[in-house]
């Protein structure tokens, strides 16, 4: 600049005087020279910003396009007018009117910038406030939704040019809400206000910070080349926001969960990709706060794939593309076919017949599952009255999910559908359920298992053995059946554990008095290895394979006893303490019901199922049935169970005079296990036999 | 010499198995597994029929008991190993109960073999 010094006191004069704004900095951007003005509209001395690259300035409202066009047309044609939003030291935001020159010396060069800029009044330009409102968050001043959207298209279009990557970073507040709610609305928009403060400062000048509404803010990091790249940047914003506030006096903390969704990976939109980021941000909430997530595609597709498999599998229930089959359950001992259970299929159009592994771990703990026992409960009562009009009527199991048994009302479902199939007697369907079913919540699984049983249906427990199979769970539950899982029965023969698994399941069955069947008996020497170890009933390959409706009457007409079971007993010993423990236990058990000890009404059961019931059908009639010994515990041991069941029926009636009659009970119980002493010591002296 | 049918899933066994037998001066047929060895059951009736138990698909027991229906009087040899679970003698006894006529514990030597064919054939 060549000036005399008229000139020169002129421009100072200007300087120091002039309302306008006025910077003037070296030809790499840095301030060499700032007026009083400047102070006054910024906020910041002269000391505070000599040396500095205005660009401290910026308040984030523009995008890096609009700076790079800004250089571009003052660096071509060396001047450059327009409106600017900066941020004043204080935080405000500061709209300014802005004129930038190049200052050049005597052969073209530019030694300096000159910006000449004045304060746009708010109500200059309503329009231009207006705008401002629409676009920009009031509180913190930060870019809105709208603006973020807008911000976003270019950046996911500079991405694409630069072949970089472009970070959506969907930021929410842990622990705003008890800040908002303790120290009011006015301390929770000064800690918003300070949080986007801390974020503004914390980010690149390239990338955007908004505020979405609430305590919930996204910041665009742009320019990465690897994903890994935006972990430290996260991570900053992470301890950059969880150190304390100062809010009303009051020291507060919060911290945030970011949830972290990337272009072009996670997402080929705007939309997609903030959507991606927020569902990571609650994963980042529920894996404890304070942290980042980085969206999983695959999780987000396989969540995808469940739903829409769980509408193709509710289409097929509108569609009637379930079936039922049947797998018949037999007394190997007896050679007779006990039952079947149901067992759902799904016909599907293109794949064809499914299994349930196919389809029932979608729809696990979902109310889908309800809907689809509902049907499989209906449909099997349906069958059941169809065979019987054939003059097959046969008891059916019906698996039972936990989620249905656990709807409230499911009893009073039952009771409805029981009522529209007055044919059927109750005591024909058995409802197996898992060991796992009831842990939920055990008390109303037992309440509903107990109506249930009021009704007069049964309950099997079925895979025994795999879950919670704790001696205390499995004793409160009133299950008639206990079903062996097949894995341990189909390896029996060549597993030892699982042998000896099957053998104590069967004992354990034997000692609380519950019916025991083993589930997977793949062949004929399964069911041999079974009938030693006491199991009589068995389902299974080596018996028949599920099979439809239609086939089971001719199956069950057909069914002969494989030669191999006939010929494998059990050992012909009566286990007299066994016998003896198990109807003394009982005669208690009815005692403390009377007494209103126990609550549960104990499981008399037939006395044929029993243990000695089973001896006595099975070995003691043919070997003694022709003594007045044998004869006589025969009647002794019905007389117990059928006065066990008396007493019980009568305390709903009469229950002084139920408790008054408990004696007789014991007296029968005694008789019948002196009589079975006798019996063995006769037996064992070899009085009888011979 | 006799014409004896083996049944057998251990491929090296029954192949040794045979040879023994045909040194032995028996006619020999194979059948790697229960299924095989109806099939050739029913095209050449057999005088003898050695099957192993434990076999996939259809195990020796299902052999006996289908052997038995279409010709009770075939003489039939079970042998068996047994696996962990389950002693060799509760294969035997069970096969026995449905008609074998003798049983052979795995390991056995010829003069065992030899032994319980000539007993069979009886």
């Amino acid at each position: 600049m060549t000036v005399n010094l008229d000139a020169q006191r002129l421009v100072t004069s200007l300087l120091t005087h002039t309302r306008e704004g006025i910077v003037i900095t070296d030809v790499e951007a840095n301030i060499v020279e700032v007026n009083n003005a400047f102070g006054e509209l910024t906020g910041y001395s002269r000391a505070e910003v000599i040396g500095r690259n205005p660009r401290f300035l910026q308040s984030g409202h523009h995008s890096p396009e609009f700076y790079v066009e800004l250089w571009k047309t003052l660096l071509e044609q060396g001047y450059w007018q327009g409106e600017l939003r900066n941020r004043r030291k204080d935080g405000r935001m500061l709209a300014e009117r802005m004129s930038l020159a190049a200052i050049t010396d005597a052969h073209g060069a530019t030694t300096h910038y000159l910006g000449i800029f004045s304060c746009i009044a708010a109500s200059e330009n309503n329009e231009r406030h207006l705008q401002q409102i629409a676009y920009h968050d009031a509180l913190t001043g930060l870019p809105n939704r709208l603006l973020l959207l807008d911000r976003l298209e270019n950046a996911v279009a500079r991405a694409d040019r630069q072949n970089s990557l472009l970070a959506a970073c969907y930021l929410d507040l842990d622990g705003f809400k008890p800040v908002n709610d303790l120290l009011g609305h006015a301390a929770g928009d000064q800690l918003l206000t300070m949080v986007a403060e801390r974020l503004h400062h914390c980010a690149r000048a390239s990338d955007t910070v908004a505020r979405l509404g609430g305590d919930e803010f996204v910041v665009l990091l742009s320019g990465l080349t690897r994903v890994e790249e935006c972990e430290p940047m996260i991570q900053r914003l992470l301890s950059v926001l969880a150190a304390p506030y100062r809010v009303s006096d009051q020291t507060c903390e919060v911290t945030a969960s970011i949830g972290v969704a990337l272009y072009p990976l996670d997402g080929s939109d705007a939309d997609t990709l903030l959507r991606h980021a927020d569902q990571a941000m609650y994963l980042a909430k529920q894996a404890g706060r304070n942290r980042h997530v980085l969206f999983d595609a695959e999780h987000d597709r396989q969540v995808r794939a469940h739903r829409q498999q769980l509408s193709r599998i509710e289409a097929a229930l509108i569609a009637h593309e379930f079936c039922l089959y049947f797998q018949p359950k037999v007394d190997l001992y007896q050679g007779v076919v006990i039952g079947a259970e149901a067992l759902v299929r799904w016909q599907h159009p293109e794949q064809g017949l499914l299994p349930p592994s196919a389809f029932l771990p979608v729809i696990e703990n979902h109310l889908l599952m309800v809907k689809l026992d509902h049907w499989v409960f209906a449909e099997t009562l349906n069958q059941m009255e169809r065979w019987q009009m054939q003059g097959l009527p046969l008891a059916i199991s019906i698996n039972i999910s936990a989620t249905t048994l656990q709807q409230t009302g499911f009893p009073d479902w039952l009771a409805e559908q029981l009522a529209e199939h007055p044919r059927i007697p109750p005591r024909f369907i058995e409802l197996e359920i898992v060991e796992t079913a009831a842990l939920d919540d055990l008390k109303h699984a037992l309440q509903a298992i107990e109506r249930c049983i009021q009704l007069g249906v049964s309950f099997a427990l079925d895979d025994f053995g795999t879950g919670y199979s704790s001696l205390a769970y499995f004793r409160r539950f009133p299950v008639r059946t206990l079903k062996i899982d097949q894995s341990f029965v189909r390896d029996m023969l060549v597993d030892t554990e699982d042998m000896a698994i099957v053998e104590s399941v069967v004992n354990l069955a034997q000692a609380f008095q519950r019916m025991v069947i083993a589930e997977g008996m793949e062949t004929a020497l399964h069911g041999a290895a079974l009938l030693r170890l006491g199991c009589h009933c068995a389902q299974g390959y080596g018996i028949a394979r599920p099979m439809p409706a239609e086939a089971l009457p001719d199956w069950v007409r057909a069914f002969k006893r494989h030669p191999l079971w006939s010929a494998s007993t059990e050992p012909e010993t009566l286990p007299l303490l066994r016998v003896e423990s198990e109807h003394r236990t009982l005669a208690r058990q009815v005692d403390d019901f009377l007494q209103g000890v126990f609550t549960h009404t104990p499981v008399v059961g037939d006395e044929r199922a029993c243990r000695l019931g089973r001896w006595c059908t099975l070995q003691g009639r043919s070997l003694y049935g022709r003594l007045s010994l044998f004869q006589s515990i025969e009647l002794l041991h019905h007389r117990f169970h059928a006065l066990a069941q008396e007493l019980i029926d009568l305390h709903e009636l009469d229950s002084k005079l139920s408790t008054k009659r408990i004696p007789e009970l014991y007296a029968v119980c005694d008789t019948l296990i002196e009589q079975l002493y006798r019996l063995q010591q006769e037996l064992s002296t070899n009085l009888i036999r011979s | 010499m006799a014409k004896i049918l083996v049944i057998e899933d251990d491929t090296q066994f029954c192949q040794m198995l045979a040879q023994m037998l045909i040194q032995a001066g028996h006619e020999v047929e194979t059948a790697l597994n229960g299924v095989l060895g109806l099939e050739r059951f029913r095209q050449s009736i057999p005088d003898l029929v050695i099957t192993d138990i434990m076999m996939p698909e259809k195990d020796g027991i299902d052999v006996i008991v289908d052997i038995k229906r279409q010709n009770a009087e075939v003489r039939i040899i079970a042998i068996s190993g047994g696996r962990r679970a389950i002693t060799p003698q509760f294969n035997l006894d069970s096969a026995a109960l449905i008609g074998a006529v003798q049983v052979l514990a795995k390991p056995f030597n010829r003069e065992q073999l030899l032994a319980a064919i000539a007993a069979a054939l009886e």
